[in-house]
C-alpha cells in the first residue's frame, strides 16, 4: 500500500466515521434536504480552498484570500443591481479579472521580490482590506437583481447553484492539476524547486500561475458569496483565509509542498463543514465549534508528520 | 586469536519488499582501518546505520567489546562511543565551529549556562590534534567541504568516538584534500581509533586500508587484508564478474561542427573563459574542487548569471541577460548536475514523472499529460539504461545511488539533447554502474551528442575525453589532447604548475 492511498483513504474513513455516528445520534442528519444544505455551506470553502491547494502545493500560502473577496465583490457589487446583460458580464469581468490581477500581484512579488509569500500575501490581505473600506466606505451594497441572486441562492435541477460551481471547479482544477504539464509543474515546484529549476520549469511562471488562480477562485467565491448575503460590504469574508486552509491542510495537503490533491481538500472542507453542522444539530454552542475545527486541524497535521516517519 | 573489538554476527535486515542484509556478518579490531565496498544496493549503508542504531536488525547480533548489544536509537550507540559520519553532514551552518563540534554536549558553568571559553577551548584543542588551523568562532557555513569534514570528525571525537564510521569521506574533496583526510585518519589509528571506512574508490584501499570487506547483494563475499590484495580480484568480488582494465574508448577525431562556442566568459566567478566542444565530441573538464568547473556549466545553462561574453549553443547565438534553463532545453542542452538528491531528480516523485520532467512541454505540447505515453517513455529510457526495477511508480527515494543517477540520465534521454553538460556523473556510484554509464555517455557521443564532462576522477577524465580542459580559479588554463595525457601532467597545470 503507497502513502497517498493510506493518506486518502485516513480521511475517507473520518468523513465516514463522523457522518455515522452523526447519522445514529441525530435521524435528520442522513435526510436529503439537510445533506444538501451541508454541500451548499461548504461550497465556497470548496471553491476558496481549491485556490489556496495550488499555493500550498508549491509550498507557499495565501493569506488574502478573504481580503481579495471582500474587495472584488464591492467593486463589482454595483453592477448586479440593473440586471442588464452588458453589466452583468462588466460585473464578472471586473471581480475576476481584479481577483486574478492581485493573484498576479502576490506572485510577482514573491518570486521578484523574493519575499516569503506569507509575508507577501499577509501584506496584501492588509492592503486588499484597506481599499475594500475606502471603496465602499460604510456602503452596504443590496437589493442585487434576481438573475444574480441565481448564483448563490438557485439551484441547477434541485442542486443549489454554489454547490455546482464548487463541482465544476473541483472537476476543472482536480483535471488541471492532474492532468495537465501546469499541473505537474505545480507539483514538481514544491517537492523540490532546485531539481525542478535544472530541469527547465520556470518558477515565477509557476507561482504567479498558483497565486492567479488562488485570486481568480477567491473572487468566484466572493461573487457567490454576496449573491447568496443579497449584500455586499468591505467586512465579509474574514475567516475564510484560516477555512480554506484548515480545509487543505485537514485534506492532506502539505505545508511543505509537493504532496496532495483537490480532493483531499474538498474532504477536508467537508469534515469541517459536517463536524460544524452535526454540533448545530447536537445544539453544541459555537466555542466548542472552533475548538473542534483546531482539533480536527492537529490531528489531521500529526496523521501527516506520521505517514512521513513511516515513509522514512 | 585477540578478541574483537566489535563484531556483526549474521545481521539480517528485510525492508517491505527488498532483503537488504541476509547473515552478514563483519568485525573490527582496535586501531584499524576496515574497509567495507560493494556496489551501490549491496547494504553497506544499511548496515552501518544497523550500526549506528539508525535501524534495528531483524536478526543476527552485534557484539561491542564482549558484551552482546542491541542499539534501539543512535543515542545508545553514541553512548558506546560509536559516531558516523555521513556523505550529508550534520551541521548546523549558522552555528560556529566550536558550537558544531560540542553540540548537544556543550560545557556548562555552574549557573547553567554554556562555558563558551571552554567551548572553544575544547573545540581547539581537537583541531590541533587533527592539525587543522581554523578559526572556531566562525560559522561553518564559510567552510569548505573539506573543513567541514574535518569538523564533523572532531564533533565525533569530541564524543569520545572509539569506532568512527565514515561513509564515502572523499566524494567530494579534492585530490589535495585526500591527502589531507588520509593524514588524519592516519593519525586517528595511531591514537587506537578503529575506523570503518565506506568507499567506491578502490585505490584508496591500498593508501589507508588494513583489511577489506566485500559486500554484495546483501551477503559478505569476504574479507581479506589489504596487504597483497589486487584490485581486480576486488572488483570481480564486487559484481560478481570480471570486468576488463581501464577501458579507453576509440577517441573521436573527426571534426563536427560546433555544439557550443564560448567567448571570454565572466562572472563572479568565470574570469573570461573560452571554449568550445564539437558534436559528437567528449570534452573533460578537469580542475581541483572551486575551480569554476560547475559554474562554467551552470553560467552556459543559465542558472549563474554571466556578465560579458558570449555564448553560441548549437548553433545558435544565446542572449545572455534572457539565458534560462528552459531556453537550453528548447536549443536542444542538457545538464546532468552533480548533485543528484539535490538538484538532478525530485525525490518524493515516482520514477516516472522524474524521466519526463525536463521533457514535459515538448512531449505533451497540449498541454494535456497522457498518462499511458509517459509511462510507456519512462519505461523505455528505464530499460535502456538497465535500471533495476519495473516499477516506474516507484519514488525516487527508495532507490539506489546508482539507479537514482541512471534515473537522471532517462531524463535527458527523454529530452534528446544534441549537447550535454555531465557533472561528475560517477561520482558515489559503484564500478558496475559506472561502467554502463561511461558506455551511454560514448554511445551518446557516438551517435553525434556533443558532450562536456566534468569530473574529479582522473582516470575517469582520461579514459573518456577526446579534449581535456584544465581549469584554475576561474580560467581555463590548458587545453590537453585526451591521448598521451597523463594524471600527473593534469595535475600540474590544475595546482598552477604546469609551465615547470
Amino acid at each position: 500500500m503507497n502513502r497517498a492511498f493510506l493518506d486518502r483513504f485516513s480521511r475517507i474513513l473520518a468523513l465516514v466515521l463522523i457522518v455515522v455516528l452523526l447519522a445514529a445520534t441525530k435521524p435528520n442528519f442522513l435526510g436529503v434536504r439537510n445533506l444538501l444544505n451541508i454541500l451548499n455551506q461548504a461550497s465556497l470553502n470548496v471553491i476558496v480552498a481549491v485556490g489556496m491547494t495550488f499555493t500550498m502545493l508549491i509550498a507557499g500560502i495565501d493569506l488574502s484570500v478573504g481580503s481579495i473577496l471582500a474587495l472584488t465583490s464591492v467593486m463589482a457589487a454595483r453592477f448586479f443591481q440593473t440586471g442588464g446583460v452588458s453589466d452583468m458580464i462588466a460585473g464578472f469581468a471586473v471581480a475576476l479579472g481584479l481577483g486574478t490581477f492581485l493573484g498576479v500581484l502576490n506572485g510577482a512579488a514573491i518570486v521578484h521580490l523574493r519575499v516569503p509569500a506569507f509575508l507577501v500575501t499577509f501584506g496584501m490581505m492588509q492592503a486588499a482590506r484597506g481599499f475594500a473600506y475606502l471603496f465602499n466606505s460604510g456602503v452596504i451594497y443590496n437589493n442585487f437583481d434576481g438573475k444574480f441572486l441565481f448564483l448563490g441562492k438557485g439551484d441547477v435541477l434541485g442542486v443549489p447553484t454554489p454547490v455546482a460551481i464548487a463541482a465544476l471547479v473541483l472537476g476543472l482544477f482536480g483535471l488541471i492539476l492532474a492532468k495537465t504539464t501546469m499541473g505537474r509543474r505545480v507539483y514538481m515546484v514544491g517537492a523540490n524547486y532546485s531539481s525542478a529549476r535544472y530541469s527547465g520549469i520556470s518558477i515565477g511562471r509557476t507561482t504567479i500561475f498558483a497565486y492567479a488562480l488562488s485570486g481568480l477562485l477567491a473572487a468566484l467565491a466572493g461573487l457567490v458569496y454576496i449573491s447568496r448575503l443579497n449584500a455586499a460590504e468591505a467586512i465579509i469574508g474574514e475567516h475564510f483565509n484560516l477555512m480554506a486552509i484548515a480545509a487543505a491542510a485537514i485534506g492532506g495537503v502539505s505545508f511543505n509542498g509537493g504532496s496532495g490533491s483537490v480532493f483531499g481538500t474538498v474532504l477536508g472542507a467537508l469534515i469541517l463543514t459536517i463536524i460544524m453542522n452535526g454540533m448545530n444539530l447536537h445544539g453544541i454552542p459555537t466555542q466548542y465549534q472552533n475548538l473542534a475545527t483546531g482539533a480536527a486541524i492537529i490531528l489531521a497535521v500529526l496523521l501527516d508528520r506520521r505517514a512521513m516517519r513511516a515513509e522514512v | 586469536m585477540a578478541e574483537k573489538l566489535l563484531a556483526l554476527e549474521g545481521i539480517s535486515k528485510t525492508f517491505p519488499g527488498v532483503k537488504a542484509l541476509d547473515d552478514v556478518s563483519f568485525d573490527l579490531e582496535k586501531g584499524e582501518v576496515h574497509i567495507l565496498v560493494g556496489e551501490n544496493g549491496a547494504g553497506k549503508s544499511t548496515l552501518m546505520k544497523i550500526l549506528a542504531g539508525v535501524y534495528l536488525p531483524d536478526g543476527g547480533r552485534i557484539v561491542h567489546k564482549g558484551e552482546a548489544v542491541a542499539f534501539e536509537n543512535p543515542r545508545q550507540a553514541q553512548d558506546r562511543h560509536i559516531a558516523i559520519i555521513y556523505q550529508e553532514f550534520n551541521l548546523m551552518p549558522n552555528l560556529t565551529v566550536a558550537q558544531n563540534i560540542c553540540l548537544g554536549r556543550e560545557p556548562l558553568h555552574n549557573g547553567g549556562f554554556i562555558d563558551k571559553e571552554r567551548m572553544r577551548r575544547t573545540a581547539r584543542r581537537l583541531l590541533d590534534f587533527l592539525r587543522m588551523d581554523i578559526d572556531v568562532d566562525q560559522p561553518v557555513s564559510r567552510l569548505g567541504v573539506a573543513h567541514q569534514q574535518l569538523v564533523e570528525v572532531a564533533k565525533a571525537l569530541s564524543a569520545d568516538a572509539e569506532i568512527l564510521i565514515m561513509d564515502e569521506p572523499t566524494a567530494t574533496l579534492s585530490e589535495k584534500e585526500i591527502d589531507q583526510l588520509f593524514k588524519t585518519i592516519r593519525n586517528l589509528r595511531g591514537q587506537g581509533v578503529s575506523i570503518i571506512y565506506i568507499s567506491h574508490r578502490l585505490q584508496e584501499i591500498k593508501q589507508i586500508g588494513d583489511r577489506v570487506t566485500v559486500l554484495r547483494d546483501g551477503r559478505t563475499i569476504g574479507c581479506r587484508p589489504v596487504e597483497g590484495i589486487v584490485i581486480d580480484e576486488l572488483i570481480a568480488m564486487m559484481v560478481g564478474r570480471t570486468i576488463g582494465g581501464n577501458r579507453i574508448r576509440v577517441r573521436n577525431t573527426a571534426r563536427g561542427e560546433e555544439a557550443l562556442v564560448v567567448e571570454e566568459l565572466r562572472n563572479h566567478k568565470l574570469r573570461g573563459v573560452s571554449m568550445h566542444v564539437r558534436r559528437g565530441e567528449i570534452v573533460g573538464l578537469s580542475g581541483l574542487v572551486g575551480s569554476g568547473r560547475t559554474e562554467l556549466a551552470r553560467a552556459i545553462y543559465g542558472i549563474d548569471p554571466i556578465l560579458s561574453g558570449r555564448v553560441r549553443l548549437l548553433g545558435k547565438d544565446m542572449k545572455l541577460k534572457r539565458l534560462t534553463p528552459a531556453r537550453c532545453i528548447r536549443t536542444r542542452m542538457g545538464f546532468i548536475p552533480e548533485n543528484r538528491k539535490e538538484d538532478g531528480l525530485t525525490l518524493s516523485m515516482p520514477i516516472v514523472q522524474n524521466v519526463t520532467q525536463a521533457s514535459l512541454g515538448q512531449l505533451f505540447r497540449s498541454g494535456l499529460i497522457d498518462g499511458r505515453e509517459e509511462r510507456r517513455l519512462a519505461a523505455k529510457y528505464s530499460a535502456d539504461l538497465r535500471l533495476n526495477t519495473k516499477n516506474m511508480s516507484m519514488l525516487a527515494q527508495n532507490l539506489s545511488g546508482g539507479n537514482q543517477q541512471k534515473v537522471v540520465l532517462a531524463k535527458w534521454l527523454c529530452t534528446h539533447s544534441d549537447f550535454l553538460i555531465f557533472d561528475e556523473p560517477t561520482r558515489g556510484i559503484d564500478v558496475g554502474a559506472k561502467e554502463e554509464i561511461h558506455n551511454l555517455i560514448d554511445g551518446l557521443a557516438a551517435g553525434g551528442v556533443g558532450i562536456m564532462m566534468i569530473s574529479s576522477d582522473l582516470p575517469e577524465i582520461l579514459a573518456m575525453s577526446d579534449r581535456v580542459y584544465v581549469m584554475r580559479e576561474g580560467g581555463i588554463v590548458k587545453e590537453l589532447p585526451g591521448d598521451g595525457t597523463t594524471q600527473e601532467e593534469i595535475i600540474r597545470y590544475a595546482v598552477g604548475r604546469g609551465d615547470r
